[in-house]
């Protein structure tokens, strides 16, 4: 049997042990350098660990990188995810109105069930993910309008030969609850409101950035949700509870599970729709939710037709929610969770919503707590709701309203002429303007006169 | 190559070390000898320091908020994801780990002032067999204490209490305290020669210590003040 001393006798009688077996050090650093001498070392450990990490990322870029002809445009639209091109279609067709052409770089591929796009929209399907990105960021253009935030943070990458990039908000955001960085390096963002406009401010003050341009924009999407809204069939006289939560851990579903849908369900009828991310992210929830008995689940593509039918939402954190109390001017209950940012701009910035604050009166917190009461919130909330609140915080919230699609391409534009102007005075000035005057008159168009 | 750069940069500062001990007066005693040939490299490297000093002063709030954001963003994501955003980080600061290091030549020239002064201690056979007080004979570990050696202990204890005075960071302190008891196991056999000069290192920098935090201003400043001063004046 073997006898185990005490960990401290043990470390006393290892240290004893290495004084008596020391030897002379022939070492040339004194116990005073000793801590100057670590700075060193594990400074220039962490720049290897820099160093080597970064090389595999750019091999990566290397390795997928390809030049294709297709690869050059002037005005390029990217479009990470088929729910985003709803922001975009809009913007196309009041861009094409203009007679500006546009090349649409999609991250899926584009079957026959998508909405048929415009004549002169050149359209590129690029691979999903790291791949994808490689080609972006070597692609060239004067103007590339996203809606994926993060440029030049993660593999989305700047690309040398696009002289301008720029964002549009797909939804009516604050960046809050976004990722870190997310706006930080775009030259221009078409900001949906003025609390997006300010927060972006607040970043560039806090983080020393340079400022970018902010233009008072819009959501795109947001009057042909109107148009949709509008040709809908009227409600019917039963009250329909929409139940709309986000994905991931904040989802109202990942907190309380499911059994909440079935007690509004005796109360009321329900259309349960839950977050398409959900299907990847969390797919044993997703299977568990479109297996809910006795209500309506509903996974078309765009929630227009579910929301039409609805006279309440519930949701959490959910973008939906501001599309739903904004453009079809109904109640929103959403379950507040005070939820710790996690490391989003939030934490940042500091404070909470300036958004839900704003709009409580029709987008209405509700504890966790009251998870058990809910259909009696819900009933409540339908009985105080005014439109006319509705309207008035529209007004103050949202840059535009019910027409930022032809503002965003106006401000597109804008920005592209001015870009345009910028080469031709560096052609002028002999400088290489990255040749793309040159290809720009070799193809016979004429130069736009600067606006 | 490395006798080359031994020549070119080593050699001259041995020669050096060996024309000040030598100019030392000799009545003293090797043993005395040491302590104020200690004594005269710290002084001489007062302005080093003083230099470090204001260098550090300049980059800890730098690092200091480049520490707080990448703590921050670690609590929060792994992987690539944070490999990533400690990227931005760096940047947004302008901070460059291998340049922070690389940028601060005054920290090579006390590394190499140190390195080289152990060198030549060690090639000191003026060390052989020479007593100092209770140490029979330099060149030997001194076996003070009832047989193990005192000196580096003394050495460690005035090393810790140096941290103590100077690190305020309770991590770094730590850190200062395990390199303190490092130096203890590799040095804990040396001649107590070495490990004379190497106390009276410590115990130089541990007055130092204590003066700046009682002046509330660096030791160093007023010391390279007073030394212009007497410049300005011949």
């Amino acid at each position: 049997m073997i006898c185990r001393l005490p960990a401290r006798v043990e470390s006393a009688a290892l240290a004893c042990a290495c004084l008596l077996l020391a030897q002379p050090a022939h070492a040339y650093i004194d116990p005073g350098t000793g801590s100057a001498l670590l700075y060193v070392v594990s400074g220039i450990v962490l720049s290897l660990y820099f160093s080597v990490r970064g090389l595999y990322y750019r091999a990566v870029d290397l390795f997928f990188r390809a030049r294709f002809r297709d690869q050059n445009c002037e005005i390029a639209i990217h479009c990470e995810d088929p729910r985003y091109e709803i922001t975009f279609l809009p913007v196309i067709d009041a861009l094409q109105e203009r007679g500006l052409d546009v090349t649409l770089f999609t991250m899926y591929e584009r079957d026959e069930t998508f909405p048929s796009l415009p004549g002169r929209v050149a359209h590129r399907a690029i691979p999903p993910g790291m791949v994808g990105y490689a080609y972006l960021n070597n692609l060239e253009a004067v103007l590339l309008v996203t809606t994926t935030p993060q440029l030049d943070v993660m593999t989305f990458r700047r690309s040398r030969r696009v002289r301008h990039y720029t964002i549009v908000s797909h939804a009516l955001g604050e960046s809050r609850y976004v990722r870190p960085f997310a706006y930080d390096y775009f030259d221009s963002v078409l900001c949906c409101g003025p609390i997006l406009k300010a927060n972006i401010r607040r970043m560039e003050g806090i983080r020393k950035l340079p400022a970018k341009q902010l233009l008072e924009t819009g959501i795109p999407h947001w009057e042909d949700l109107m148009r949709r809204a509008q040709v809908s069939a009227p409600l019917g006289p039963q009250p329909v509870v929409l139940v709309a939560p986000s994905w991931g851990p904040l989802s109202m579903f990942e907190a309380f599970g499911t059994g909440f849908v079935a007690q509004i369900a005796k109360r009321y009828p329900v259309i349960v729709r839950p977050h398409p991310q959900m299907k990847v992210s969390q797919p044993d929830l997703y299977r568990q939710i479109l297996a809910l008995d006795g209500v309506t689940v509903d996974t078309a593509r765009t929630p227009s037709a579910a929301m039409s039918r609805a006279h309440i939402l519930l949701s959490d954190i959910s973008g939906i929610t501001h599309e739903f109390a904004f453009i079809y001017g109904r109640p929103v209950v959403i379950i507040d969770r005070k939820q710790a940012a996690g490391g989003l701009e939030g934490e940042v910035l500091g404070g909470d919503s300036d958004l839900k604050e704003q709009c409580k009166d029709f987008i209405v917190p509700t504890a966790p707590g009251e998870i058990d009461r809910i259909t009696d919130h819900l009933s409540r909330v339908l009985e105080q709701h005014s439109v006319e609140r509705v309207r008035e915080a529209r007004d103050r919230l949202i840059y535009n309203f019910g027409r930022g699609s032809q503002v965003a391409a106006q401000q597109i534009e804008d920005l592209y002429r001015t870009e345009l102007a910028r080469v031709a005075a560096e052609e002028s000035a002999g400088g290489h303007g990255r040749g793309l005057l040159r290809r720009f008159l070799k193809a016979g168009r004429r130069l736009p006169s600067a606006s | 190559m490395l006798e080359v750069l031994d020549s070119i940069f080593l050699q001259p500062l041995m020669h050096l070390y060996s024309l000040v001990f030598a100019a030392l007066p000799g009545g003293l005693g090797v043993g005395w000898r040491l302590v104020l040939f200690s004594v005269l490299i710290n002084l001489v490297l007062m302005p080093v320091y003083h230099q470090m000093e204001l260098h550090s002063r300049k980059t800890n709030a730098a690092k200091a908020a480049v520490a707080r954001e990448v703590a921050r963003l670690k609590q929060h994501f792994r992987g690539r994801e944070r490999y990533f955003y400690i990227r931005t980080v760096y940047r947004q600061h302008g901070y460059r780990p291998l340049a922070a290091v690389l940028g601060s030549a005054d920290l090579f020239v006390q590394i190499l002032v140190f390195a080289t002064v152990f060198r030549f201690l060690s090639e000191l056979g003026a060390l052989q067999g020479v007593p100092f007080g209770p140490i029979p004979d330099l060149s030997q570990p001194d076996r003070l204490l009832w047989g193990a050696n005192l000196l580096p202990l003394l050495m460690t204890g005035i090393n810790a209490l140096s941290v103590l005075t100077y690190v305020e960071n309770r991590a770094k302190r730590v850190q200062g305290w395990a390199l303190a008891v490092l130096f203890l196991v590799l040095l804990y056999a040396s001649p107590s020669g070495l490990v004379l000069y190497w106390t009276t290192n410590n115990l130089f920098s541990l007055i130092r210590n204590l003066l700046y935090r009682v002046s509330g201003q660096g030791v160093d400043a007023r010391f390279v003040r007073s030394f212009e001063r007497i410049a300005s004046q011949h």
